[in-house]
């Protein structure tokens, strides 16, 4: 029982160490302890490639902007009809 | 049962019901996270984000001159911009993201290419495989996920939307196992509305998904892998 009491007081004390730490915010990114530069240069390499199917309960669209959706659609008709040719 | 005994069970459920609470404020705090400061610096500090911004600066002044005479756009796809901007620009906030996540979406899907190049963090040679586009080069060249959440953030900056509103963010997307980008948009309440790519808007949690970062016209942010 009192290595139990013991382990979450450890948890306690672990945890608001760990957020006491932090003070040097610009430095250090919270949690993962890496540099800015670091944390950075992983991001950069993230590859951003999801291809998303319209769903079929997509957010429907009244007239009014299905007609201004069309109207500017057929303002880009004469150019794919061209890429087609 | 000893009295010896429901005292030690009864330690126990104690124990168990705070460390229950603890783990569950843990859990709270990290879902609300979007709207923490997790601040990793300016814009400028991705590089590839860097010189988007920098090249859609330059594509603003063929989009005002556009929006002021129709004569002076230079391709068809600018006159349909302009079409669309000038007509949105009198709806209701939730009609012009129902528009805008529409027409965006609509556009062709293109992957881009893996290229080799010399990073300007690492100063070493890396393989990217994320290109970001302006608002122009998507609506010519089609684009990927990030690149119709970088059009929808331009075209809601185009009707007046604060930056600071707006957030292109990039998350792990738990099914697919993938990275996707959709536009956040926090709205009045302070709840945030998410624009996808897929033709939906997602009110409220982004659930299936971790975010990783974000980023505007002004900063970067770290999520860390937060749930959505």
């Amino acid at each position: 029982m009192r290595k139990l009491i013991w382990v979450t007081l450890a948890m306690f004390a672990g945890t608001a160490f760990a957020n006491a730490g932090n003070g040097d915010g610009d430095q250090i990114v919270q949690g993962q302890n890496l540099s800015v530069k670091e944390r950075l240069q992983v991001i950069e390499l993230i590859n951003i490639a999801a291809e998303k199917e319209q769903v079929a309960n997509a957010e429907p669209i009244d007239a009014e902007l299905q007609a201004i959706l069309e109207q500017a659609e057929s303002l880009e008709e004469p150019l794919e009809k061209e890429e087609a040719e | 049962m000893d009295e010896r005994y429901r005292r030690r069970l009864r330690v126990v459920y104690t124990v168990g019901a705070l460390l229950t609470l603890f783990f569950c404020s843990q859990v709270s705090a990290e879902q609300s996270r979007f709207d923490r400061p997790d601040y990793l610096g300016d814009a400028g500090l991705l590089p590839d984000w860097a010189e988007t911004l920098a090249r859609h600066a330059e594509q603003r002044m063929q989009i005002e001159s556009c929006l002021e005479d129709e004569n002076s756009c230079e391709d068809r796809r600018l006159k349909s911009l302009r079409h669309i901007l000038l007509r949105a620009v009198d709806l209701e906030p939730d009609r012009q993201f129902l528009l805008i996540n529409r027409y965006v979406n609509n556009r062709h899907y293109r992957r881009d290419r893996v290229h080799r190049q010399v990073s300007a963090l690492s100063q070493e040679e890396e393989v990217f495989r994320s290109k970001w586009s302006t608002l122009l080069e998507f609506l010519r060249r089609g684009g990927d996920c990030e690149d119709y959440a970088t059009a929808k953030y331009f075209m809601l900056r185009e009707l007046g939307f604060n930056a600071d509103d707006l957030r292109v963010l990039v998350s792990y997307e738990r099914k697919s196992r993938g990275y996707h980008a959709v536009l956040a948009v926090r709205r009045p309440d302070d709840t945030i509305w998410f624009l996808e790519s897929n033709g939906s808007i997602i009110k409220g949690r982004h659930r299936g998904y971790r975010y990783i970062f974000a980023v505007n016209e002004k900063s970067v942010w770290d999520h860390e892998g937060t749930k959505g």
